[in-house]
């Protein structure tokens, strides 16, 4: 009889429909309530003596090289800790998930750390995922620190601080040293993201206060492009003396080869540029500049002095400000625990390391001298370097105070 | 505007000569053994990393990578038919499970490709990314590359059109219970047809990292544009959809001028929604047949 096979065919292509579904799908949402009610209350200190804290990095993906720079900062700060006798008592930990660079995958791992490992507090980068990630940390009250995004819309939200110079400072820093080197045609090619969108309109803004009025081209590419032809022979038609390309990781080294390769002529700048684009960009790279945190090789402070020093022996580079903000977070976290923990308090509930940071908004500052202050806003104003590929390294050529 | 158009025309061209040459090696596949071989793009990864490999670590001249890398895709192609859809062929699967295997072996070698290389971009030193300047054009190096994908694609069809194996592959692509009744090796054309398609993938990895860098992920942005082309062009031939990849990169690049560019890729493929919704079997009955 044909029939019972024809359903045991259908039956056997939705399983494997529905596993496969099941296998991509982002973790379960499992409610709070629901799960925590009962057994265990949400949070609940770990055996062991153990703090776990969540980091939401981008670990594959065209901006995966950032990750690995990250990662570094991380571990660092981490085994630092540990040898130290961990805060509060506890060793720390960190649960790393990949976002990917992308808001969607973001969600996934933010729930993943929420719902099924139940951390107290989450370090994370880039501005979708990690203004995807807001809404859950609020809702699960769990401090979310952004080590990396720049988006102007990741300010002014609960339960989320910054820890970095958002678009709206960093942008001006480039707008200006352009204007003051008599270049008043400007071109943006630009991720269409939050990071992407952003920024482009921070540099639009600057310009024009600083009279250039419009961009002579204002290009976007989806954030998984490879191919930058169409766009950049559209801006080269529009013959600008400046380039901004906002991208991340690689994708900016492409962008910058490609352009060179069509004829693009304009010096080309960009924020929060890594060591990807001398690799990707190859000779194409020469002259780019990039503005981002500063990282004071001449930094008194002892805490800088062993970032940087120990830095620099561990993985035979000079830090730039992806380790270096990544490494201050972990720090900033551990300050949170022991000051719960010297108030008798419980460092895994999220709420009082949220009201230890609230009473004192600061962060030491492990890359230059001079503390950090958190502003009202929930970001951090710090000093910037300017810097301009030479010989195929980035060297930085002023320190700028942002806007 | 006139200079904007002829250079965007210019880069559409040569992409989409680079789209059509991927879409023929995708089409070899697809229309004779009609498997929806999404795992195309792992061969085409594969192909491209090992031109890479030979070339950067093993130091191999690259004409020699480029014959060992389409050598080992071809074995590689042939290899997924035996090890994956012969099997499940022969145990009556449903078209969907051999699709879901597909995608099984393009995340997986994604993936390891990734672990083995790391998952930034590549290039290959021997091949430079160079403004070459015609008039009021420039295009790259790379770009000028691309054309040779039609001469790849003449001597296939010249092939397909001549040869006796040739002659086999359009019938087991056109009737394949009829072919094999007329005494048509069937199994073994399949095998063909893999080999055939696999190795051309390694021109198309080659000039795709060229002009925009070997990346893990190139070959699924790779296979979604060709069989998009090859399922409009229909299936009754190569070069409808080598003609519709072509036509697709064109208005991709022409579309830069008249709408926002992060639109783009949205903009094109709603228009490749409306032409399927016009005429859901294809364009192909307009066209020719090979």
């Amino acid at each position: 009889m044909p029939m019972p096979l024809r359903i045991s065919r259908t039956l056997a292509t939705l399983l494997a429909v529905s596993f496969l579904a099941a296998a991509c799908a982002p973790a379960p949402a499992a409610s709070p309530t629901a799960a925590g009610g009962a057994a265990q209350p949400a949070n609940a200190p770990a055996a062991g003596g153990t703090f776990t804290f969540g980091v939401l990095l981008s670990l594959t993906g065209p901006a995966a090289a950032i990750g690995t720079v990250n990662r570094n900062g991380l571990e660092m700060a981490v085994e630092e800790i540990n040898q130290q006798g961990g805060a509060g008592g506890l060793k720390f930990e960190a649960n790393v998930q990949d976002h990917k660079g992308t808001a969607q995958d973001g969600v996934a791992a933010m729930n993943q750390l929420v719902n099924i490992s139940r951390v107290p507090a989450v370090i994370s980068t880039f501005s979708g995922p990690t203004l995807a990630a807001q809404p859950i940390a609020a809702q699960n009250k769990v401090v979310l620190i952004n080590s990396g995004g720049t988006d102007v819309s990741l300010l002014n939200k609960p339960w989320l601080y910054n820890n970095q110079v958002m678009a709206p400072n960093l942008m001006p820093a480039l707008a200006r040293y352009s204007w003051e080197q008599g270049f008043r045609k400007a071109a943006a090619l630009s991720s269409n993201d939050a990071y992407g969108d952003g920024s482009r309109k921070s540099f639009q803004e600057a310009w024009q206060k600083l009279g250039g009025g419009q961009l002579v081209a204002d290009e976007l590419f989806p954030l998984d492009a490879t191919d930058f032809s169409a766009q950049l022979t559209k801006i080269k038609a529009a013959n600008p003396d400046v380039l901004m390309v906002v991208a991340v990781g690689q994708t900016q080294g492409q962008i910058i080869k490609q352009a060179r390769a069509l004829g693009v002529t304009a010096q080309m700048l960009g924020p929060l540029a890594t060591n990807d684009i001398l690799g990707v960009g190859g000779p194409a790279a020469e002259g780019f500049i990039d503005s981002g945190i500063a990282v004071d090789p001449k930094a008194q402070d002892p805490g800088a002095r062993r970032f940087i020093e120990t830095y620099k022996q561990k993985y035979g580079s000079d830090p730039d400000w992806p380790s270096g903000t990544m490494y201050e977070s972990v720090y900033l976290l551990r300050d949170l625990v022991n000051a719960v923990a010297k108030q008798g308090g419980d460092p895994h509930d999220g709420e009082q390391l949220l009201k230890a940071l609230e009473a004192n908004p600061t962060l030491h500052n492990y890359l230059a001298d001079g503390n950090v202050q958190f502003g009202p806003d929930h970001s951090v104003l710090r000093k910037l370097a300017l810097r301009k590929v030479t010989n195929g390294a980035f060297q930085p050529f002023s320190i700028v105070d942002p806007q | 505007m006139l200079d904007l158009l002829l250079n965007l025309a210019a880069v559409g061209l040569t992409v989409g000569s680079l789209y059509a040459l991927i879409a023929v090696s995708f089409g070899l596949i697809f229309n004779m053994t009609h498997v929806f071989h999404l795992a195309h793009g792992a061969v085409f990864t594969i192909g491209g990393y090992l031109v890479y490999w030979l070339t950067a670590t093993v130091n191999v001249p690259l004409p020699i990578a480029v014959l060992v890398s389409v050598a080992v895709a071809a074995v590689l192609g042939v290899a997924i038919e035996l090890g994956l859809y012969r099997p499940l062929r022969e145990a009556a699967a449903p078209p969907m499970i051999l699709f879901l295997g597909s995608v099984g072996v393009l995340i997986v070698v994604e993936g390891l490709v990734g672990l083995t290389f790391g998952t930034g971009s590549l290039t290959i030193a021997a091949l430079p990314l160079q403004p070459l300047t015609f008039g009021p054009v420039t295009i790259t190096t790379a770009n000028l590359a691309m054309l040779s994908g039609w001469l790849l694609i003449a001597l296939v069809v010249a092939y397909l059109v001549n040869s006796r194996n040739g002659r086999f592959l359009r019938a087991v692509a056109d009737q394949p219970r009829v072919a094999a009744s007329l005494g048509v090796p069937v199994r073994r054309t399949f095998l063909l047809s893999f080999a055939l398609g696999s190795g051309l993938a390694v021109p198309a990895a080659l000039l795709y990292g060229w002009s925009q860098g070997f990346a893990p992920t190139m070959g699924l942005n790779a296979i979604l544009i060709a069989s998009a082309a090859v399922i409009i062009g229909g299936r009754t031939g190569l070069l409808p959809g080598a003609v519709v990849a072509l036509v697709l990169g064109t208005i991709q690049a022409l579309l830069v001028a008249f709408v926002p560019t992060g639109w783009q890729d949205g903009a094109t493929f709603a228009i490749l929604l409306a032409v399927l919704l016009m005429r859901p079997q294809g364009l192909a009955e307009y066209a020719f047949r090979w």
